[in-house]
């Protein structure tokens, strides 16, 4: 359950120097600046970026839990951030490669108040140093990877009013090897051993915490030679000291029925730990909490009909998941909180994509549609008059979606989004809940380029039809706003 | 091509299918709150930093319930944490603890007619005369002295610690202090601390019996430095120490001290609802009422008929309900009410 988030850039080789500067300015005092450096010779590329982003974020907002509704400006929100991400990218020869990457990041915010409060004195810094290292070996039937990673992340979070000044600290190891092996041209094998060491400090832990996990993971990859058909098959197994972790397994398939209509099918066991939070917070912290665990499947098809200038895709997919052993923490005994493998969730919905695009001569036009339609409840009674048998789960919307139209022409382009957020419930009981919103974004750009260096010129305007809505409960969403800016590319 | 067009109308079928309607059903309205004889306040905290947290009103001699009357008269939100409520000069004053503003209601049509601010984190109000009143806090490291004429704070006490319950007795302002092992007296005529009486770890509430007597709760504490906490008799006018009865363990927590109409019989929550008699010496051997499935965070007695509300939070992320019992025991039903209803007061 869960799952990552891959960072990748582009990487292009033998370009020499190259620049991008990017300067903004918005509404509440938004200041950022990136600046991106990259050198790269036939063998090798060093890149480096740097942002800071600084905003007073002192916005009005309409205040709906006061009398009136008056509006108001946010007070103690502000917020500083910059960070530095460096990477190197080696072509060590005709068959090996390396690369590494380095990134640092400093956030510091003020929190707001929320609307029934009126003031606020907590704020939170976060800051994180990340390295990895990658080796790869490129043989005649087998890629092969080696792959290492620190990580160093700090949370402090403090507020002199409630006298709290809490520091969380936790370091990551991580060591990976895998090989993608070519048995045939349609059989295919991958193999991965992973091995990930973990230590975090918070003072509710009392003292700190470690965590060892070995991972092995196999997967097996069949297309049919016309490559109409595809099929793979995978499993993980992840050993941990005193904890029985079931085995992951996934099972998915891809089908070309006719030239333009692929249908694809999933189907998967879940699981996840909990968290070191959960084993040792103190009090409460339960350690012998089991995994959460379940299975998930899906089924689906895309649609792709191409013409003269004009190109017509679409998905859409089904999915159906349940998971039991989900935890949650309840008040026990004396009222302290504590971490129960308490409900059982059911989760289904559609979700579909459309997108219709046009290029003819100068004139490029893209248009998106994306929707979803999800119900995820609790199938589990707590108790035997338990109302929240089978209620959605809070701040889980049943209808969103969101439409994006961009339209380019030469020099200029326009981009329209549109999004859709339907109700959400915030208590268990769906007894509460927050209105349905949409927004409404512009974006204008100009973009000219003398020799090798071109100048965009962006507009943006935030929240055109001046919303008041809210993403959490009793927390201020900012009105209509504005972001100009200009970015620079040389090479 | 057929088949291309088939397919494509199924598709934007399914898209337009809804199965399951998302707006939720507004709540009928119960009962009209002029009618009732008497009035039983349920005090409900809501979700920390939600804002939702809501006064229930039902009528102890009838059956009818007004789930949220702040909001059945007044448009804008009650505030976050709704700590407490105490009945002065007619009106009803309301601590909302994470909003750090006293909301005054009035006692006849309900609606708010000031709101009192300038506090840390408020928790309870006791007047000591008409004009004046003093408020707990939990972060403040104070007591705040309230004007009652014109409802504005008029000046503040030095008290470190998490102030909570307190009592005018004697001409005294008995102060409990869940942070210490004190309960504190200060003298209203000239706002000092003039005393302090050791009655047991991290006070948090008090009751006063048909003697006179003051008994104190202390609540021990669970985590951290373990301690175990007390139920101690007072001697209002000596400031001296009568009886103090230890609690076996520190993870017994005992709050929410309460007393019956005639005075002579306690009532608390620890491990489910206990009961003992003014005049024993030794905490209760059995449970009076077990907490069961009830996750137990309020409790009051109704001085007229001696019923026993108990507020149970469930899983502090839905309405919470009042579950009533006789004066011996017996359930009688329970109440829907706001979330983590955490006290009741009777007028």
């Amino acid at each position: 359950i869960g799952g990552a988030i891959h960072l990748n850039s582009t990487q292009n080789f033998n370009k020499g120097l190259a620049l991008r500067s990017g300067s903004f300015y918005g509404s509440f005092g938004d200041l950022q600046q990136n600046l991106d450096l990259c050198y790269s010779k036939k063998r090798f590329i060093t890149s480096t970026k740097f942002f800071y982003h600084k905003a007073e974020n002192n916005f009005p907002f309409y205040n709906i839990t006061e009398e009136g509704h008056p509006l108001r400006t946010q007070k103690h929100a502000q917020l500083a951030q910059y960070g530095l991400m460096q990477e190197n990218y080696f072509i060590l020869s005709s068959r090996q490669k390396l690369n590494t990457h380095f990134w640092f990041q400093d956030n510091n915010r003020n929190i707001p108040p929320t609307l029934t409060q009126t003031t606020n004195s907590s704020r939170q810094k976060d800051f994180s140093y990340r390295g990895t290292a990658e080796w790869q070996r490129t043989g005649d039937r087998a890629i092969w990877f080696l792959r290492s990673a620190l990580f160093n992340d700090n949370i402090l979070y403090t507020d002199t009013t409630y006298r709290i000044n809490e520091p969380s600290v936790s370091t990551s190891s991580i060591s990976e090897a895998e090989s993608r092996i070519a048995l045939s041209k349609q059989h295919r094998l991958n193999l991965i051993v992973n091995n990930t060491w973990y230590k975090a400090y918070t003072a509710s832990y009392n003292m700190t915490r470690e965590q060892e996990r070995i991972a092995v993971f196999a997967a097996y990859h069949f297309n049919t030679a016309n490559e109409r058909l595809y099929i793979s098959a995978n499993a993980r197994q992840e050993f941990m000291v005193n904890t029985a972790i079931p085995l992951t397994w996934s099972l998915s398939a891809e089908a070309r029925a006719l030239k333009w209509l692929l249908f694809t099918a999933n189907a998967n066991r879940v699981f996840r730990l909990p968290t070191l939070n959960d084993q040792f917070w103190n009090p409460g912290g339960n350690p012998d909490l089991r995994p959460e665990e379940g299975y998930s499947e899906d089924a689906g098809l895309k649609i792709s009909i191409p013409r003269k200038n004009v190109l017509f895709t679409s998905s859409l997919n089904l999915f159906n998941r349940n998971i039991t052993n989900w935890i949650v923490w309840v008040p026990g005994i004396n009222g302290i909180y504590s971490p129960q493998n308490m409900l059982s969730v059911w989760s289904r919905g559609m979700e579909t994509k459309w997108e219709l695009a046009y290029i003819k001569n100068k004139l490029n036009i893209k248009f998106n549609l994306n929707t979803s339609y999800v119900v995820s409840t609790n199938e589990r009674k707590s108790s035997p008059g338990d109302v929240t048998f089978q209620k959605q789960l809070i701040y889980t919307p049943q209808y969103s979606g969101s439409a994006n139209l961009s339209v380019k022409y030469a020099s200029l382009f326009v981009n329209y989004n549109h999004t859709y957020t339907g109700y959400r419930y915030t208590l268990a009981d769906n007894t509460e809940f927050l209105e349905p919103f949409q927004t409404l974004n512009l974006r204008f750009g100009y973009t000219c380029t003398i020799r090798k260096v071109s100048f965009s010129l962006i507009a943006k305007v935030n929240n055109l039809l001046n919303a008041r809505y809210q993403v959490i409960q009793n927390y201020a969403m900012p009105l209509r706003n504005y972001q100009a800016g200009i970015i620079i590319n040389y090479n | 091509m057929k088949t291309k067009i088939i397919l494509l109308a199924l598709t934007s079928l399914l898209f337009t299918i809804s199965c399951r309607k998302d707006k939720p059903t507004d709540p009928a309205l119960t009962c009209d709150p002029s009618a009732m004889n008497r009035k039983v306040f349920i005090t409900n905290e809501g979700k920390f930093l939600a804002g939702n947290s809501s006064v229930s009103l039902y009528d102890g001699s009838g059956g009818c319930l007004v789930e949220n009357i702040y909001a059945f008269r007044n448009s804008s939100a009650l505030g976050d944490v709704c700590q407490s409520l105490n009945k002065i000069n007619g009106n009803y004053y309301i601590v909302v603890n994470n909003s750090q503003k006293i909301v005054v209601m009035d006692g006849s049509n309900y609606i708010k007619t000031a709101e009192i601010t300038g506090f840390t984190s408020p928790r309870y109000i006791t007047p000591v005369s008409s004009t004046k009143a003093y408020v707990s806090d939990l972060f403040g490291n104070k007591l705040s002295i309230i004007n009652l004429g014109n409802n504005s704070v008029s000046g503040t006490i030095n008290l470190a610690g998490w102030t909570e319950e307190m009592y005018y007795s004697n001409g005294k302002l008995f102060v409990s202090n869940s942070g210490s092992n004190y309960l504190y007296v200060i003298d209203p005529t000239t706002n000092a601390v003039a005393d302090s009486i050791p009655v047991g770890t991290n006070s948090n509430s008090i009751r006063e019996d048909k003697n006179g007597k003051l008994w104190v709760l202390c609540g021990g504490s669970s985590w951290g430095t373990l301690a175990t906490g007390a139920l101690t008799r007072i001697n209002p006018a000596t400031n001296s120490v009568e009886l103090s009865i230890p609690f076996a363990s520190a993870y017994d927590s005992p709050s929410k001290l309460n007393i019956n109409g005639s005075k002579d019989t306690l009532y608390y929550i620890s491990n489910g609802i206990q009961r003992l008699a003014i005049t024993d010496n030794a905490l209760p051997a059995n449970t009076f009422i077990p907490a069961g499935n009830a996750s137990l965070y309020g409790l009051g007695v109704d001085p007229v008929d001696g019923t026993i509300y108990i507020g149970d939070a469930k899983d502090y992320n839905q309405k919470g309900q009042a579950i009533r019992y006789t004066r011996n025991g017996t359930l009688i039903d329970k109440l829907t009410v706001g979330i983590a209803p955490n006290g009741f007061y009777f007028y």
